[in-house]
């Protein structure tokens, strides 16, 4: 997950040939460097594909695994904080009950807990 | 004075839990260090007693409070926030909610600390209306 106050790597406006976008989706905000992303901007415009396209595909072919949104879920529902054993085993005692984690495990579920 | 850069509301932290992007980017901001962000204790109140919690919330919730600086009630900023209550319209029609009286207390607490109010909602007590920053435009443009 990126996140930036940058530059907007936006989709919007794009006139190229859309594939229908199946499932949920996430919006993703990043500051990219100018070269990269007018090189990725001229490749798209070549494959008349949107940006996001391109970037699914590049991200997909990165994370090893094929485009089909249930293989994205898995993914995701496996990489899920509260799929942790303690955590898991913590979610499941009544409100209230205290809590004890280390500074880093603090960090990763304020970031995670509500993905 | 507490030394903050935004008082941040219940409102920010619902809108965290839910997912909503400004929220994510700003409270992520408060996570990393690149911003120091206060809640007062009754929005937190405000959060534990709201119908949506649950453990999972608490848990994440209470991981977040790592990171966000909790700001009691003193009495400058009690005596305050009576005030503001005393003077609003709300108290006048007979009665206020939990919420009314939770944007009275982030404001007097935000007066005292010398920083704006980071909200979703979109109350104003009526001070200085322009101490109030709505979360889409802070997560975005001020850090």
């Amino acid at each position: 997950m990126f996140s930036g106050c940058g530059s907007l790597l936006s989709v919007k406006g794009s006139t190229m040939a859309r594939r229908k976008i199946e499932g949920p989706t996430r919006q993703l905000f990043a500051s990219v460097r100018e070269d990269i992303y007018l090189l990725a901007k001229a490749k798209a415009a070549e494959k008349r594909v949107s940006m996001r396209v391109l970037l699914e595909e590049s991200l997909e072919m990165y994370l090893g695994i094929d485009g089909s949104p249930s293989e994205y879920r898995e993914v995701v529902e496996d990489s899920s904080i509260w799929n942790d054993e303690y955590l898991k085993m913590q979610s499941e005692r009544p409100v209230g009950t205290p809590v004890e984690l280390s500074a880093d495990e603090a960090k990763k579920i304020a970031r995670e807990a509500f993905l | 004075m507490h030394n903050i850069d935004f008082l941040i509301d219940s409102t920010v932290l619902k809108s965290y839990k839910d997912g909503d992007e400004n929220a994510r980017r700003f409270i992520y901001k408060a996570i990393d260090g690149d911003a120091s962000v206060g809640i007062c204790s009754y929005s937190l109140t405000m959060l534990w007693g709201s119908p949506f919690f649950d453990r999972k919330s608490e848990i994440g919730f209470t991981s977040l409070l790592e990171f966000v600086n909790v700001i009691d009630l003193d009495v400058e900023s009690a005596i305050k926030a009576g005030h503001l209550l005393r003077q609003s319209s709300s108290v006048e029609v007979g009665g206020f909610t939990m919420e009314f009286l939770e944007c009275v207390i982030v404001e007097s607490v935000a007066l005292f600390s010398g920083c704006p109010v980071v909200t979703e909602s979109d109350v104003r007590i009526g001070t200085d209306p322009s101490m109030y920053i709505k979360l889409n435009d802070v997560a975005l443009n001020q850090i």
